[in-house]
């Protein structure tokens, strides 16, 4: 067998992402930074104000604004003096994402996971508002190996109504070789009643049929509060996945109405 | 490859392979085998390649037959090699890495890169990272190196 055409595979290997990247950019938010808004003065005090009621301290000097398009709004995108990166709902003035280095307060280097994990607690029922009232559960706890760039602890918190993940969720990643934390949380008002009127199989066999699996599929489904417009939508998140004989992942996530039917987007395996 | 310092495929694949054709079964794959062209091997044609991203289902968990893409690139001689354990959904996967170029554009190790561009992509997907927090880079050190400014035939 011959080794490979590096050459001729550079060539096959752009035009292939011209085709893909062409075909999914309608579904997907835009990965582009706006430009930067560090000359806006009010934009970059009130950005300090939003960061210092976060952190409970002055913020050092900030280096660059910019704004981010999300699943349901903009963030201001700043990065301080000192290399931390926080996201600002502009709507809110929360931080709804941090990159920080730890400070001793947060440090989990040499810890054990079930101690990560207090340092993780302590850290969300400091930064996110409304923790308690949320009756927030944990659903993910997790040792992500990361290879060479070394090992992720990750904890996450979803509120439920009912059966449904609603939209207010946080999470606290660790990456103790390099002294790093990355904190999310959105707290988002429940503005849709969480009974489905389409039941979970009918779900799944909707999400099946949008990637037209075979008898082979495994398919889960969750029910979730989504964002529509100013608005919100119950749907059921349908993974589904069929793997061919080659080993190559068919199928993907549909996000299917919970109470319509109508499927609303999908978004295949890459 | 002799000239290119960064090397980016972005499309299907699974454990230990490639997919270059959408409707054929045509592979590369990572480990020697009689029937798809593969990396091993390779004669030093990867070692000038600074930075290799396989963007594709699987393409950093071994497969018995085929091998481990982004592990064999490594090997081959690339200097940092990205791969994901688990299926990346191509949403996610679009959005991570036009952070990913962004940030490492900002002048970030790719460590860094990686892990903001992860970061931005839960941001933008409400907590959904679409399989892309699987991502694995292999290379001598901890992938701590920039990519900018570029160092083309140093």
């Amino acid at each position: 067998m011959t080794k490979i055409n590096l050459s001729k595979l550079i060539s096959i290997v752009i035009g292939l992402s011209l085709i893909l990247t062409c075909s999914a950019a309608a579904m997907v938010p835009d990965n582009q930074n706006s430009k930067s808004l560090l000359s806006n003065g009010p934009v970059v005090t009130t950005a300090k104000e939003n960061i210092q009621k976060f952190t409970g301290s002055p913020v050092d000097a900030i280096n660059g604004i910019t704004l981010m398009k999300t699943y349901d709004g903009y963030v201001y995108q700043v990065i301080t003096a000192t290399d931390n990166v926080y996201d600002i709902n502009i709507k809110t003035g929360m931080v709804e994402a941090a990159m920080i280095q730890m400070g001793n307060d947060y440090s989990v280097k040499g810890k054990d996971i079930s101690s990560m994990k207090a340092v993780a607690d302590a850290f969300v029922e400091e930064h996110y508002t409304n923790f308690a009232n949320k009756k927030m559960t944990l659903v993910r706890s997790q040792v992500i190996d990361h290879g060479d760039m070394g090992k992720e602890y990750v904890f996450s918190w979803n509120a439920k109504s009912g059966e449904a993940y609603t939209l207010s969720s946080a999470s606290v990643s660790f990456f103790p070789d390099d002294n790093t934390l990355y904190y999310h949380g959105t707290d988002r008002e429940l503005l849709v009643d969480t009974i489905p009127k389409l039941p979970q199989d009918d779900a799944q066999k909707i999400g099946e049929r949008a990637f037209n699996m075979g008898s082979e599929a495994e398919t889960q489904s969750r029910l979730v509060v989504i964002p529509s417009g100013e608005s919100q939508k119950l749907a059921w998140i349908v993974d589904t996945v069929e793997y061919d004989k080659e080993g190559i992942a068919n199928g993907g996530s549909v996000t299917v109405d919970a109470i319509s039917g109508e499927v609303l987007s999908t978004n295949p395996f890459n | 490859m002799n000239s290119d310092n960064v090397f980016f495929f972005d499309g299907h694949g699974g454990p230990g392979r490639l997919q270059f054709s959408a409707s054929s079964d045509q592979f590369m794959t990572a480990k020697t085998n009689s029937v798809y062209p593969y990396l091993q091997g390779s004669n030093g044609q990867l070692a000038d390649t600074v930075l290799a991203v396989y963007m594709s289902c699987n393409s950093a968990t071994l497969d018995d037959t085929y091998g481990n893409v982004a592990y064999q690139s490594f090997v081959e001689g690339v200097d940092m090699s990205l791969g994901w354990t688990n299926t990346i959904t191509s949403g996610q996967s679009d959005y991570w890495s036009g952070r990913f170029w962004y940030w490492l554009d900002e002048g970030c190790s790719v460590k860094i890169a990686s892990q903001r561009a992860t970061s931005d992509t839960n941001t933008a997907y409400g907590g959904n990272p679409g399989g892309m927090d699987s991502v694995v880079c292999r290379s001598n050190g901890n992938c701590a190196m920039t990519i900018d400014p570029a160092r083309a035939g140093v």
